[in-house]
Formats: structure tokens, C-alpha cells, sequence
């Protein structure tokens, strides 16, 4: 029972980063009926980023680390949302009548483009944030071995933070209204005198935003990266996203949690069930998941079934 | 006006097909084709395979696949796994690739073809990356793990003696082509059929046989074009006659240029071609096997016959019954069903079909490397199937020879080029031609904005390096060139009167700038080794792959739209004459 704890917790930590980057997935497919292959990308130059001021610019204020880390994460998210409002401009925006297929392209060359930038400034490499960053904060103890760290606390509570933010965000303001309204129809929004263009450049600040924090949380926590990071953990958040049903950001949240769950309770139990190599598993669980869940439910878990247009 | 309407689809002539298929036959064969091109050719030509079958599911019938690797995989391990534990000669476990990954397509398709569009593209991606991570685990354990399995057996048979496979697949297109025979023609064909027998089996007799394959492929490729040529004998025969003397002079200088390497290649080659030592006799014709050994040129004709048959086939299927149902299916769904297609059936029968000529494609794989690892059939070889098909046009059988060669072989050979080569010796001279020569075609009527915006161009390519000497500058030239491109085709429209002065004051300072510098090619030779072009190979791809995108939304060779479909009717574009003029003015 302890173990289960225990591994619940790691799970919604895990859980929590994934629901941060889908996050982003699940806006850009919102407004765009997009797939931005690009936004793993730009997690992980989240990570690049953060991990290149806590090197050399934030180096001397390590000892504040609470603070030096809260300030870089604040500047990677403007310069990661800057970075996808602009790719939004370059790759996107020309293709937005251009079919389903271009987009695709679009968005993979941008993924090739941003990866090639940050193997070349990596040196491809396995880069580690400094030693001891917010190791030293408060644990929480529960009962017997089960317990959080701080540094657990803290992402937790950030990402807590980041989803009812964002989705107060969205319910209750009048640009959350004018995304939403975005979402279900550019034209009939654009009649309303909504600035479509606006909305989705803001969307693209916010998702990639969210990226780049993320990132710089990822980095934190598990101590060290290199370039491919966006692919990988990418490509799960963006399942995490479906999972839940795309485009719906509670749902996001949801598909996040469950993704992360399943992923620590298959290392952790799957030796016990007959897995021999149980983390060599671990990347199938999300694909498997995936498809039990959309031959179930083919929007995801809260995905709203639309009715086809005849 | 009754000319108006009439159907877009014209007979074709097969004219370029043919002028490429012989010089597809005869490339090996070039002086600049070494060991590692003729082996790219081989992998480029697998990949084209695998273009053409990811386009029956993404071109003809409309469907995301992204997980296409894992059919390619599952092929080649069926391959590599009947011939190291069962002995099975590799070719002949063909029929058995197909019904594998046909099958694992249509059992792995059926649950999820009710999903719309992008959840199944993600649902594909899925497939892929399970099959990829069931293989590296060794699941069923005869996969190899992550090594992969080494020693799959090379293809064997015993074919005629000399050269055989060209000779063979040119008497294939002849009779392909005849049978689509309309009018006259024929006697050249044959003659040319005729001419290349000859070539092959009388003249060793006399003659030395070593320049003999030469002479015999120029008389075969020359003979079958002129044949074409008088066949479609329209009113702009004159165009095709002039393109086509051009691929033959090109071919002859080829030839000519290339024939001291060409036979001191075979010289070498024959040893290595066939087991020279242990022929066999058939009807008194001397049969020699084919060595399929570190000599690609085999597995080049043994793939360049797959491709034309798949062609040919694909052409085929895209005109068939189920070949509309699928154009059907892809441009109105809803409308489909109403016809009373089975849109369900059509889907997985469209994924079955592709699949299962992956595995074809897998199998000339395993066969061509013997070591099939799960790397091979990862994510990003999706990745790049997918693009194939949609950068060179969805649907389209040229778009994917071109995607091919864009998302294949380029990138190979960039491998051993640095950018260098653009602003070296007569490198720069070329590229402003050639920027120049863009322009004024585009600008006709435009002269002096169309020089400033090329010198502007030119300005952003040699800038860069110019100015700083940093060696990774190169590439921002380059890229900064294509943006100027694109930057200028979309101002153009907005500030067309102040962008001449603009590009002037560029053109200006570029020109300053170089007289200051001394030559145009500045001698590059030290900067070069810190910088690979390597490392950014992929952005670079990414980038092209984006831009592409921007300016040929639809691919660069888009699918021929079928069916009616309105023509311009031309106005007649004679002045008014004068008189009439004169009369209104009065």
C-alpha cells in the first residue's frame, strides 16, 4: 500500500508535466484543428533555455535558487511564446486554406528545424541543469516512507496553479470567451468582431508559454536533458491531450494524470505481473492506452462527439 | 464556345516515361555513378517503393498514416527471419511479406478506421512506435532486440550471360509499351527491340565485348525514343523531338565522355558481377548466375523492375473502379456513402494494399543490407515516407520520384558537400546567373525592379560570409537568400514602389563591398573544417520542408485533377485594327 502511494505521487508529479504540455497541444487544436508537431520542440528549448541562464546569466544567483529559478522560468516562457507566436506567423498562418496535409509538413519541418538548432547548440549531448537546484527545500511527510519532496511540492503546486489559472482564464474573461468562440468557428467569431488573427497569436504565445515552463520544470526536476527530449516526451503529452479529448483543457489535465499514472505503476509493478524489462515498456504504455481509450471512445475520454455538417 | 468544356485527360504518349526509364536503365552505367551512389540509388529507389505505397493510402484514398515504417519492418524481418532460421531463398518470401504485413494492416486498421482524421494519424503514430518498441524487446523472441538480425540471404537466380537485366527490362517496356499502341510507330519500336538483341547477343562474337554494353544501351535508348517520337507524331512534336534529342545527346555525351571509366569499370566488374566460374547451360545458351554481392548494379535493376511495376500498377489501380472509389471516399465521404460505397471496405482495402507492398518494399531491404534493425523503421522514417508523398505532390506518381530525390537523396549527398561550393571559384558566378536569369523570366515587363531585386538576393547570400568569415554563415546566407526570396514575392504586392530603392541601396553596398574584398570567390579553404553541414542537414530539411510548403501548397508536382473540368477558351489576341479605331475616334 505504501509502494502505491508513493508511486501515485511520482505518478501525478509525471502526471502534472504532461497535463502542462498538452496543455498547449490541446489550445493550438482548439482555435486551428491543428497537430503542432512543433510544440515538442519548443518544450524542449524550454529546457535548452532554461538550462543555458542557469549556467552562464544566472549562474552567481544560485543561492537564491528559489527566485533565480522563478525568473528564468518567467524569461524562457516570453521568449518561448515569442518563439511560437513567430512560428505561428512563418509556418502556419500562409497554410491556414491550404488543406490538411501542408499544415502537417509545415509543422514537422518546423520540429526538424528547432531540433537541428538545439543538437547544434547542445553539441548533442547530455546537458545537466546545476547540482543541488532546490534540492534543499521542505519535505512532506506523510505517513511511514510515503511522502512528498519539496521539489515535489512546488511542481505540483505550479502545475496546479497553471491549469486553474489558465482555464479561469478561459472561462471567465472576454478573450477566454473570444478563444473559445475562435474554436468553433473563425467566420461566425470574425462577424462577432473578434480579431481571429489576434486570438491565435495569443493562443500560441500562451501554449508554447506553458511549453517553455514546463520545460524549465522538467529540467529541474529530473536534473538532465539532451536534444531529443522534445520527441519523446512530446509526442506523449500530445497523447495525454487525446486521451482526454482534444481541444478540452480539462481534459488535457485528465489525460496528463492518467498518462503519468500508468506509466509509474507499469515500472513499478510490471516485474510483479511478468514484464521482464518493465521501463523498456514504459514508452508503449501512452500508445497502448491510446488506442484501447479511442476504439472506446473515438474523441477521448471527454471529448464531445460532433455531429458531422451534411 | 463548344470547344469549352472538354475532358482534362488526355491520352498520354508515355513519352517522358520512357526517356526516363532508359536513362534509369543506363545510370549505373554514367561516369559519375561510384560504388556509394550506385548503393544510394538502390536505398533511394526502396524509398520510392515505399513512396508509392504510402500514396495509395494518403494520396488516392485521402488517409493519415504515419506509422508506415512498422509495415516496411514487418516486412523486412519476415524477410530476414524466413531466410536465416528457414532457408528460404529471400525473393520468395515476397508472397509471404505481402500476406504478413497486408494482414498485421487490415487486423491493426479495422478497430480504428471509424476515427476522423487526426485522431487517426495519431493512432498510426501509435502502431508505429509500438511495433518499434516490440521489436527492440525482442517480444515473441526471434527479433533480435535492439541489434537487430544479421545475415539475411541475398537474392539468387540465374539470368542470361552478359548484362542481362537491362536487355530485359527494355524488351518489358517495349512490350508495355506496344501494347498500348495506337497508330504508327511500331516498326521502329520493334526495330529498336531488334537493334538491341543484336547489340547483346551477335556483335560479342566479333567484337570486343568490354565497350559493348555502351554501344548497345545508347542504340537501345536511341531506338525506343525515336520510336516514341514518330508514334506521337502531334502538332508539338516539334517539343518533344527537341527534349528528346536533347536526353539522347546527353546520354551519347554521357556515354562518350564516361567510356574510358566505363569500360575499365567493367573490366573490374565482370568478376564481381557474375560467378564467372560456374555457369550453366540451358538449350545451348550459357546462363551464369547473378551475383548479388557488394556490387549494387544488380540490386539496381532488381529494384528499378519492382518500381516499374509498381508504376504500372499503381497507374492501373488509380484508374480502376476501386481506384474512383477511393477519389470518391477522399473528396467527399458523406457523398460517397450516399453512391453506396462501402467507405469502411474502401479504407482498409486501400491500407491493405499499401501495407502490404511495404513489406514488398522491406523485402528488397533485407535483402539489399542482410542486417534489418529496429532503428531502420523508426518514427522519422514515417516521418519522411509522409513527406515524400506530400511534398512531391499527394496522389501524384511523379511527386514521389521527386519527394524521393528531395527528402532521400539530397540529403545524402549534402552529407559529403559543405556550402562552400556556392561561393568558391565559378560558384558565385553561377548562382547570380542563375538568380538573374530566375528573375528576368518572372519579370518580363519589369526589367530594372526585376535586376535590383536579384542584385538584393544576391546581396543577402553573400553578405553573411563576407562580411564576418565565419564559416556556419554560409548557411545564413543561403537561408537568408531564400527568405529575401520569399520576403520580396509577398512585398511586392504591398510596396512595390519602395522596394526597388530598397534593393538598390543593397545592390550597391554588395557591389562596394566585393570590390573591397577583392574576388568574388574568396579563398574558403581554412574556415571550412570547423563547420559540417552534417550537423544542420536536418534543419535545413525542416526549413525547406516549411518553405516548400509556403510557396506549393499542394506539392510540386500535384495530382492531375480528373474528370470535366472547364478550359479557358483563348481570346483571340489580335489589336483592333486601326481603321476601326480611327472610326470610333471621328
Amino acid at each position: 500500500m505504501e509502494t502505491f502511494l508513493q508511486q501515485l505521487i511520482n505518478g501525478l508529479t509525471i502526471g502534472g508535466f504532461y497535463a502542462v504540455v498538452a496543455l498547449g497541444y490541446t489550445m493550438v487544436y482548439g482555435v486551428l484543428k491543428l497537430i503542432n508537431f512543433a510544440h515538442g520542440d519548443m518544450f524542449m528549448w524550454g529546457t535548452l533555455a532554461g538550462w543555458g541562464l542557469l549556467t552562464t546569466v544566472f549562474a552567481g544567483l544560485l543561492d537564491l535558487d528559489l527566485i533565480a529559478v522563478l525568473i528564468v522560468a518567467i524569461v524562457v516562457m516570453a521568449f518561448i511564446g515569442l518563439l511560437g507566436m513567430t512560428i505561428e506567423r512563418v509556418a502556419y498562418r500562409p497554410l491556414r486554406s491550404a488543406g490538411r496535409l501542408s499544415p502537417i509538413i509545415s509543422a514537422l519541418g518546423a520540429a526538424f528545424a528547432l531540433q537541428a538548432v538545439a543538437r547544434n547548440v547542445s553539441e548533442a549531448r547530455w546537458r545537466t541543469y546545476p547540482e543541488g537546484l532546490l534540492k534543499e527545500m521542505p519535505d512532506l511527510h506523510l505517513s511511514g516512507t510515503v511522502g512528498l519532496s519539496g521539489l515535489q511540492i512546488l511542481m505540483l503546486g505550479v502545475c496546479a496553479a497553471v491549469m486553474i489559472g489558465l482555464y479561469l482564464f478561459v472561462q471567465r474573461t472576454r478573450i477566454g470567451t473570444a478563444m473559445r468562440a475562435v474554436s468553433l468557428d473563425h467566420n461566425v467569431s470574425r462577424l462577432m468582431g473578434i480579431n481571429v488573427d489576434r486570438i491565435i497569436s495569443l493562443v500560441f504565445f500562451i501554449g508554447p508559454a506553458l511549453g517553455g515552463l514546463a520545460g524549465v520544470m522538467i529540467g529541474t526536476y529530473y536534473g538532465s536533458f539532451n536534444f531529443t527530449l522534445g520527441w519523446v516526451f512530446g509526442l506523449k503529452a500530445f497523447i495525454a491531450a487525446i486521451l482526454g479529448g482534444i481541444g478540452n483543457i480539462p481534459g488535457a489535465v485528465l489525460g496528463g494524470f492518467i498518462l503519468g499514472i500508468s506509466e509509474t505503476m507499469v515500472v513499478a509493478y510490471g516485474p510483479d505481473l511478468g514484464l521482464v524489462d518493465a521501463s523498456a515498456w514504459k514508452d508503449a504504455i501512452a500508445y497502448v492506452l491510446l488506442i484501447a481509450i479511442l476504439i472506446t471512445r473515438p474523441t477521448g475520454i471527454l471529448g464531445e462527439t460532433v455531429a458531422e455538417k451534411v | 464556345m463548344d470547344q469549352a468544356l472538354k475532358y482534362v485527360r488526355r491520352p498520354s504518349s508515355h513519352l517522358w516515361e520512357i526517356g526516363l526509364l532508359a536513362l534509369a536503365l543506363a545510370l549505373p552505367y554514367m561516369s559519375f555513378m561510384d560504388r556509394s551512389r550506385t548503393s544510394l540509388a538502390v536505398f533511394a529507389g526502396i524509398y520510392v517503393m515505399l513512396g508509392l505505397s504510402l500514396n495509395v493510402i494518403v494520396g488516392y484514398a485521402g488517409l493519415f498514416q504515419l506509422g508506415h515504417a512498422a509495415f516496411f519492418g514487418l516486412g523486412a524481418y519476415t524477410a530476414a527471419i524466413l531466410s536465416i532460421d528457414y532457408g528460404i531463398t529471400i525473393l520468395a518470401t515476397i508472397p509471404i511479406a505481402i500476406l504478413v504485413a497486408g494482414g498485421a494492416a487490415v487486423l491493426v486498421t479495422k478497430p480504428i478506421l471509424h476515427l476522423r482524421g487526426d485522431y487517426l494519424c495519431i493512432v498510426t503514430i501509435a502502431f508505429g512506435e509500438i511495433f518499434r518498441i516490440a521489436v527492440t524487446n525482442n517480444v515473441f523472441g526471434i527479433t533480435g532486440g535492439s541489434n537487430g538480425l544479421f545475415g539475411a540471404g541475398r537474392p539468387e537466380f540465374p539470368l542470361p550471360w552478359l548484362e542481362p537485366v537491362p536487355a530485359i527490362m527494355l524488351a518489358i517496356i517495349l512490350a508495355l509499351h506496344l501494347l498500348g499502341t495506337r497508330k504508327s510507330g511500331p516498326v521502329l519500336q520493334w526495330g529498336g527491340a531488334a537493334v538491341i538483341a543484336t547489340a547483346y547477343y551477335l556483335l560479342p562474337l566479333g567484337l570486343d565485348r568490354k565497350p559493348l554494353f555502351v554501344v548497345s544501351m545508347a542504340m537501345g535508348a536511341v531506338a525506343v525514343i525515336a520510336g516514341a517520337v514518330l508514334r506521337s507524331n502531334r502538332a508539338s512534336a516539334r517539343v518533344q523531338m527537341i527534349v528528346l534529342v536533347g536526353i539522347v545527346l546527353a546520354f551519347a555525351l554521357g556515354t562518350v565522355l564516361g567510356a574510358e571509366t566505363i569500360t575499365g569499370e567493367i573490366a573490374y566488374s565482370m568478376d564481381e558481377y557474375f560467378n564467372v566460374d560456374d555457369p550453366t547451360t540451358i538449350l545451348g545458351v550459357e546462363f551464369t548466375p547473378v551475383a548479388f554481392k557488394r556490387d549494387a548494379r544488380p540490386y539496381y535493376y532488381l529494384v528499378l523492375g519492382f518500381i516499374v511495376l509498381t508504376v504500372v500498377g499503381m497507374r492501373r489501380l488509380q484508374n480502376s473502379r476501386l481506384g474512383r472509389a477511393w477519389l470518391y471516399v477522399r473528396e467527399d465521404q458523406l457523398a460517397a456513402e450516399a453512391m453506396g460505397i462501402d467507405t469502411t471496405q474502401i479504407k482498409l482495402i486501400a491500407f491493405a494494399i499499401g501495407s502490404a507492398w511495404a513489406g514488398v518494399a522491406g523485402v528488397l531491404y533485407a535483402s539489399r543490407f542482410t542486417v534489418v534493425a529496429p532503428e531502420s523503421f523508426n518514427f522519422l522514417q514515417s516521418v519522411i515516407m509522409f513527406s515524400i508523398v506530400v511534398l512531391g505532390g499527394s496522389g501524384s506518381i511523379p511527386g514521389v520520384l521527386v519527394g524521393t530525390l528531395g527528402m532521400v537523396v539530397l540529403p545524402e549527398l549534402l552529407r559529403d558537400a559543405a556550402p562552400t561550393f556556392m561561393y568558391e571559384g565559378a560558384g558565385p558566378v553561377v548562382i547570380l546567373a542563375l538568380i538573374l536569369g530566375f528573375y528576368l523570366y518572372h519579370a518580363q515587363d519589369r526589367l530594372p525592379a526585376a535586376v535590383l531585386e536579384s542584385a538584393a538576393i544576391a546581396a543577402a547570400f553573400f553578405l553573411p560570409p563576407l562580411l564576418l568569415g565565419e564559416p556556419a554563415l554560409y548557411v545564413v546566407g543561403i537561408l537568408m537568400a531564400l527568405v529575401m526570396l520569399i520576403a520580396i514575392a509577398r512585398l511586392r504586392r504591398r510596396t512595390a514602389r519602395y522596394l526597388p530603392w530598397v534593393a538598390g541601396a543593397l545592390a550597391v553596398y554588395t557591389i562596394v563591398l566585393l570590390a573591397a574584398g577583392g574576388s568574388l570567390g574568396p579563398d574558403l579553404s581554412d574556415g571550412v573544417s570547423g563547420f559540417r553541414i552534417m550537423d544542420w542537414r536536418d534543419g535545413l530539411m525542416g526549413v525547406a520542408m516549411v518553405l516548400m510548403m509556403m510557396l506549393r501548397p499542394a506539392g510540386l508536382i500535384p495530382e492531375r485533377r480528373r474528370g470535366i473540368a472547364p478550359v479557358t477558351v483563348e481570346q483571340p489576341s489580335e489589336p483592333i485594327p486601326t481603321a476601326a479605331r480611327q472610326q470610333t475616334t471621328v
